[in-house]
């Protein structure tokens, strides 16, 4: 099931890329129509989710989520694109800037299924575990 | 007081000096399933097979192994609470394989499957971890087993025994004294040099609690680590116990000693894996279980082995045990686990209510390599019990029509009588080999046949005793040279026509 998902979002994105309005209305409902018969509605948004995904990575673009204690400033962020670009081969970042004060200090860096804790909460509770031990 | 308080000062002054803070990386995935012992986890791309991964909830984390990889989900195996676990809770991969502690810390120990010790003496220090899986070792590692693993048991070292190295399975109904063999095998390694370890495997924790008040009032528990999955603990604890106990020993083989596993039982252990493989919807086969199941045990069951000299010389000896249902020993998991093991001990329940205890069946137990490691003495008395054992089976059941007999083969019957009362044993009992071999001596040459029946137990007890009283030199010898000299056989006869001479019952 998880792999036809795939399938179905794989061929649609190929079919639609590169392809003028109308046409891709038809191929859509096409498409539509060919899920009916195979009893497949009810995937349509999990599809959906699949083709935003396929976009993302043909356009070496990588969604990712800070959060930090303040504001952070450009030349911050400057930093961490570019230690994204070398770390995943993305082109460009989409950021989701989230502000948390239980931060305290330095940023939580999240994209993909990785969390990087460069925060200074994080830090104050490794140590606790450290003197735990 | 204050005194105790500089000293913690001391100690916390001295961690966060030597503490390194450095970027925490995590890899996570967050739960979307969760049934009975197994969760469903999306993320975690880059995971490997059976890689550990920590579970966060409100009451701390709870460690789980990944056992399916599929394109947008991983099945993780819950190695513990799964209560608190709640959809949508994170997941972080450690990176590591599963792995427990191992090492001298752990004997006299009992431990979960995980290496944590549950028997509140505090905790276990050990830097060393040895993988739960592993492969068994290879051929050119390995030498043939030729060195004896006495048992204790009467019946079992003369006519069913066991090597170094070997892998003998105890089979039988419940309650018919499987888990007593075991017992008394590990109790007899008493100052023989062998490291022992008990795995139970979905038993009650009664149970188990009386089998360690057994081992600690032997003095058994100074070489034997016990790891224990009861029955309360949930299907994945229960499926890694052996592999567990399995890689505890194999730190001791490495280290060139000889070890002693026992899985008790590998029925409860197939159960378990097959509720994991149906949660996990891999394809049930025959009895529900799942097609890997005859892999599931022979890997296991492969790690036994006897090292040859170049690779230290060690060796792990496996006892698993398996409980059948009302004597079915051609259902599924009997039959794989005799076809992978190397001979097999068959309790039997008609032996058991006549008394004869252990109730080992003397014709369908075999052991395939263990004869190989016989002392020469033993090896010399026991080709005639064997004999003797079979002639009597056979004479028994067709004498049980005729009362006219000749006298041959009354003798015959009179004599094997005399050896199923002898192979009569207590339980905790264990006897040396040099004992066994005195007793059994003198039963094939005739000794025995001028005592009553049921007069054999309390005749073999005494003589026991006064063998060790007057004649200890003739024990030791026979335990250090290992062989049945004139000399010797000179001095066991002077020993029992002593005895006898010392017996009211014959003198009147």
């Amino acid at each position: 099931m998880a792999l036809a998902t795939r399938a179905y979002a794989r061929a649609l994105y190929e079919a639609v890329l590169d392809k003028k309005k109308p046409e891709i209305k038809i191929l859509v409902t096409n498409f539509l129509q060919l899920l009916k018969e195979k009893n497949g509605l009810s995937q349509i948004e999990e599809i959906l989710s699949r083709i935003e995904e396929i976009d993302d990575t043909e356009n070496h673009l990588i969604r990712a989520e800070v959060t930090s204690a303040s504001r952070l400033d450009e030349v911050s962020i400057g930093k961490l694109e570019s230690f994204l670009h070398k770390r995943t081969g993305a082109k460009e970042v989409v950021w989701e800037k989230k502000i948390d004060k239980n931060v305290l200090g330095g940023v939580i860096l999240k994209f993909q299924d990785t969390i990087l804790d460069l925060s200074m909460a994080g830090r104050i509770e490794a140590l606790a575990e450290e003197i735990k031990k | 007081m204050s005194k105790t308080k500089d000293f913690i000062v001391e100690q916390i002054k001295e961690s966060i000096g030597a503490f390194q803070s450095s970027a925490k990386e995590k890899t996570v995935g967050r739960v979307i399933k969760v049934s009975d012992g197994i969760a469903s986890v999306a993320g975690l791309n880059t995971i490997r097979m059976s890689e550990m991964v920590e579970f966060k909830t409100d009451e701390g984390m709870v460690a789980g192994v990944a056992l399916n990889l599929e394109a947008d989900m991983v099945g993780i195996a819950i190695l513990g609470k799964f209560e608190g676990i709640t959809e949508g809770a994170e997941v972080t991969a450690t990176g590591r394989i599963l792995e427990v502690p191992v090492g001298e810390a752990l004997i006299g120990r009992v431990v979960n499957p995980l290496g944590e010790p549950i028997d509140g003496k505090g905790a276990i220090i050990s830097n060393q971890f040895y993988p739960v899986e592993k492969i068994a070792p290879g051929v050119i590692t390995r030498q043939s087993v030729h060195q004896p693993l006495q048992t204790g048991v009467k019946a079992i070292d003369a006519m069913i025994p066991i090597g170094r190295g070997q892998r003998e399975l105890i089979i039988g109904d419940r309650q018919l004294g499987k888990t007593a063999l075991a017992i008394d095998t590990i109790i007899n390694q008493k100052g023989k040099d062998v490291i022992c370890v008990y795995v139970a495997i979905g038993q009650k924790e009664s149970k188990v609690a009386s089998i360690l008040t057994k081992l600690e009032a032997a003095g058994a528990m100074d070489f034997t680590t016990v790891v224990l999955a009861g029955a309360s603990a949930a299907a994945p604890l229960l499926y890694f116990a052996p592999y567990a106990g399995c890689a505890m020993a194999e730190y001791f083989l490495d280290k060139g000693k000889d070890v002693l596993i026992v899985y008790d039982d590998l029925s409860k252990h197939a159960v378990a894996y097959r509720e994991i493989a149906l949660i996990l919807r891999r394809p049930p086969g025959r009895e529900a279980y799942p097609g890997d199941v005859f892999y599931l045990h022979s890997r296991l069951l492969e790690r036994a082995c006897k090292l040859n000299k170049e690779y230290g010389g060690g060796s792990i000896t496996a006892l698993p045990i398996i409980e059948t249902q009302a004597g079915d020993n051609s259902a599924y998991i009997p039959t794989n686990v005799i076809s992978i093991t190397d001979g097999q001990i068959y309790l039997e329940p008609d032996l058991f209510y006549q008394g004869n205890r252990p109730a080992i069946n003397a014709g369908l137990s075999v052991s395939r390599v263990g004869s190989a490691a016989q002392i020469k003495a033993m090896k010399k008395v026991a080709g005639k019990i064997r004999l003797e054992a079979a002639q009597y089976r056979e004479l028994a059941a067709f004498a049980q029509f005729g009362s006219d007999l000749d006298d041959e083969t009354k003798q015959k019957l009179e004599r094997g009588r005399r050896l199923y009362e002898v192979f009569k044993q207590g339980q905790y009992a264990p006897l040396s080999v040099s004992e066994q071999v005195a007793v059994f001596w003198s039963l094939i040459n005739g000794h025995l046949d001028n005592i009553p029946v049921e007069k054999i137990t309390q005749f073999e007890l005494g003589f026991r005793h006064y063998l060790s009283v007057s004649f200890a030199t003739v024990l030791e010898k026979i335990e250090k040279g290992g062989e049945l000299t004139d000399e010797i056989v000179k001095e066991l006869t002077e020993a029992v026509s002593d005895y006898k001479g010392t017996l009211d019952y014959l003198i009147n």
